[in-house]
């Protein structure tokens, strides 16, 4: 089985639930998709279940080109994704202070079938993806 | 916590689909074997608790972090 990995999520479902519980965050399985700016690059997935409850999401592309996990056949079935479906991943990302402090975790990006708009926040076999990740090169 | 002992090659059954297996023992090393359907996910804890942690952070990124954040990208080049 294949499975195309789209370069923009120009598809995000308006909502998605999660097959598997979000570490740490058991009860909360359905969110919102909230487009943050007309690039396509953050989203806010805002929780259906806990009000103000949000995480900050980006498309890799922008900050990780190079970034392009593969996907094992088994994780993608556990998106209940059918051959051929679209899947789109996104990365959590977390702003302390500054934003030079900004982080994006590779290693457990957020993984969604478009089609049946649902998603697992995967975490991939190689250890080495930072879990933060710096998300804007500091300034030269 | 049901504590058993186990033998190199002996396994431990959980409900009724996952099949834990000990492979290897060496030193105080031992290599165990998950046979799970797809839909559980299996991980190392300390890895599991970290993504648990950093989720926890990501959640209290505040609204201005996030205004800033927002208006360093506007002013960022575009990548092709």
């Amino acid at each position: 089985m294949t499975t195309a990995l789209s370069e923009r999520p120009a598809t995000l479902p308006d909502s998605i639930t999660f097959n598997s519980p979000i570490p740490g965050f058991p009860a909360d399985r359905e969110f919102d998709v909230c487009p943050l700016d007309a690039h396509g690059v953050l989203y806010a997935l805002r929780s259906r279940q806990t009000p103000g409850l949000r995480f900050v999401v980006a498309s890799p592309g922008r900050f990780f080109p190079e970034y392009r996990p593969s996907l094992l056949p088994a994780d993608v079935a556990a998106l209940g994704v059918g051959d051929g479906d679209e899947v789109l991943l996104l990365v959590v990302v977390t702003v302390t202070d500054s934003i030079a402090d900004a982080t994006a975790n590779l290693l457990a990006p957020i993984v969604i079938a478009a089609e049946a708009a649902t998603a697992v926040q995967l975490v991939l076999p190689d250890v080495d993806l930072p879990l933060r990740a710096p998300l804007l090169a500091p300034a030269s | 916590m049901l504590i058993l002992t186990r033998r190199v090659g002996e396994s431990i059954v959980v409900g009724d689909d996952i099949v834990l297996t000990v492979f290897e023992v060496r030193g105080d090393a031992v290599r165990i074997g998950i046979d799970a359907p797809r839909s559980v996910r299996v991980n190392r804890k300390e890895v599991y608790e970290e993504i648990q942690r950093s989720n926890e952070q990501a959640v209290s990124t505040s609204d201005a972090a996030l205004e800033n954040l927002r208006s360093a990208l506007d002013t960022e080049p575009e990548q092709p």
